[in-house]
């Protein structure tokens, strides 16, 4: 469910954005909280000043077209880059910003959290598209709010443990 | 009388491309930008309904419906709100102008939600001419609605403004014979019955939980609120919402496999801790105090998990609850992820237990089992073994 903020659109606009959703903006902010195990995904084109969030929960579609494509990871990544290119911004300058991905609950066991497969396959697709990471706040146990300056590209990111980061 | 639970989703669907439309239809008449929070598909009583509007004023516009579907659609702002809509269509109007500009616009809305439905249909659905009301909790649903003595199919979409605060509920009550005539009839039927008693046991099970909290703590608490949901999977966490929660998450296997989470909000906990653990401690939820929250998840789980297991007449174990505390919508987060792995949408039974004094202490249960292995349960469910939540220990010793 892309949204695109217009020009036009007052400067406090704020665009939140869901689980298994995305949102592309020329201004104003982005902003998605409750990320567990979820991730953050910021893609963003400073020289055009527009943004992307996408906050997807796992992290492979596996080919099964039948399935919401921001609920993972990659097929995510897919569709972002395709939004935020045809607003106007220029996929060879694109840059990355990831968060999220915590254990919030011990499961036990030895398998990797599902955290920390998301983060993997965000490392995977990006690079895949040659979209360098250029900030990460990722792992741990805490839950995060995030928050993206549409214009920048800048990021911060607000955990429960009470420490705040930029990105 | 049987439903589909295929169908379900679809209904879910068209709940929220419906509101999805007429959240539309809002910003268009006023330029308030909006978007659709949730949509889910409840079980539940009228008085579990009603409850949830309880001390909150709100301004509402009810249309009733007739022809492929029969029911109603009731509009809710709060009273703020109301007042802002009607301020930007007719500014500076009089009240019956205003009441005239919100019925007018409850009834563009509604056309918007009920259009999917009648296209899906491929029928026609009659509209009433809008009714402009106000009121709380008991002034939600029409007389007959309510004095009908059966739980409520409810359609609800959270709709929210970009900007202001300008919040409102879509409603959507369908009669239920109407919604199981539309729905295509399959062998994977289940009868809206047994839907009905798995609710009930859920209620008796959480108040078995509730009896446990009194009996540990010496709070006399009640369920207050007990529904089952089928919301979207992405949705569960919004449904929870980001304020912060200490609680319990316990896996429970056999008969039927899921997960049981217990939050309490920051209150509640302290309260709870205060009870079990009467002495000074450092720090937030130490080691202490997290054990007393376990040690009552896992009172709280056998009491609630145990009318289950009687009742399906199998042994449904639990794993020892893991403590948690976070922002709800990050704790359901992993869960969610896990159970999206396989369905799309799940049933979550859903229970508020709090002191009769509101406010003073409040948990909220939510159960989540595996949706296949829930409707498995379902239809081989036993209706006359419904009342045997109680377990008699004679039975398991």
């Amino acid at each position: 469910m892309a949204r695109l903020v217009s020009k036009r659109a007052n400067q406090t606009e704020r665009t939140k954005v869901s689980i298994a959703d995305y949102a592309v903006a020329s201004d104003g902010s982005l902003t998605t909280s409750g990320l567990g195990s979820c991730l953050g995904i910021v893609i963003y084109d400073s020289n055009e000043h527009i943004s992307s969030l996408l906050h997807p929960m796992l992290p492979h579609r596996n080919g099964d077209s039948s399935r919401l494509p921001e609920r993972f990871v990659d097929s995510g990544i897919d569709r972002t880059i395709r939004s935020i290119v045809d607003a106007g911004a220029d996929e060879s300058t694109l840059r990355a910003k990831i968060t999220g991905g915590a254990a919030v609950i011990d499961f036990g066991g030895d398998d990797e959290s599902i955290g920390d497969r998301n983060v993997r396959a965000a490392h995977e697709t990006l690079s895949t598209h040659g979209i360098p990471i250029v900030g990460e706040e990722v792992g741990g146990d805490r839950g995060r709010t995030v928050h993206v300056e549409a214009e920048t590209g800048v990021v911060t990111v607000k955990r429960t443990d009470g420490v705040n980061k930029t990105l | 009388m049987q439903i589909d639970v295929d169908s379900l989703q679809t209904y879910n669907e068209l709940a929220r491309e419906g509101a999805h439309s007429a959240a539309r239809s809002l910003s268009q008449l006023t330029g308030i930008e909006t978007r659709v929070e949730v949509t889910n598909l409840s079980l539940m009583t009228p008085s579990d309904l009603q409850y949830e509007y309880v001390g909150s004023e709100f301004s509402a516009i009810r249309i009733e419906l007739d022809g492929a579907l029969v029911g109603e659609t009731v509009l809710t702002f709060d009273t703020d709100a109301g007042d802002r809509i009607a301020e930007s269509l007719t500014p500076n109007g009089n009240e019956q102008l205003q009441r005239s500009s919100i019925e007018e616009v409850g009834n563009i809305m509604t056309s918007g939600f009920i259009d999917g439905w009648a296209d899906h249909l491929g029928e026609v659905i009659d509209s009433s001419p809008p009714v402009f009301i106000q009121g709380s909790g008991m002034d939600v649903l029409t007389a007959s609605a309510i004095s009908r003595d059966e739980q409520l199919f409810v359609f609800r979409s959270r709709v929210e403004s970009t900007a202001e605060s300008i919040d409102f509920d879509i409603l959507f009550v369908p009669d239920r014979t109407s919604l199981s005539s539309v729905t295509r009839p399959t062998d994977e039927g289940i009868s809206f019955r047994k839907l009905e008693v798995f609710n009930s046991m859920t209620r008796n099970g959480a108040e078995r939980a509730a009896e446990n909290i009194t009996a540990m703590t010496g709070f006399q608490t009640d369920v207050e609120i007990n529904r089952m949901k089928f919301v979207p999977i992405e949705e569960i966490p919004v449904t929870v919402g980001d304020r912060r929660y200490v609680g319990t998450v316990m896996q429970f296997c056999g008969k039927l496999n899921g997960y049981l989470v217990i939050l309490f909000d920051h209150p509640s906990a302290e309260a709870v801790v205060d009870a079990l653990v009467p002495m000074e401690t450092d720090g937030e939820w130490s080691e202490m105090e997290q054990s007393a929250i376990k040690e009552l998840g896992n009172i709280m789980t056998s009491g609630f998990i145990d009318g289950w297991a009687n009742v399906l007449e199998s042994s449904i174990d639990h794993t020892p609850p893991t403590f948690v505390s976070d922002m709800g919508s990050a704790i359901m987060s992993p869960i969610v992820g896990r159970m999206a792995q396989t369905q799309d949408h799940a049933f979550v039974l859903d229970s508020t237990i709090q002191t009769d004094n509101e406010g003073t202490f409040r948990c909220e249960m939510l159960a989540l089992p595996n949706g296949t292995e829930l409707r498995d349960v379902l239809c081989d469910l036993l209706i006359e073994r419904a009342e045997k939540t109680h377990v008699d220990p004679s039975e398991v010793f």
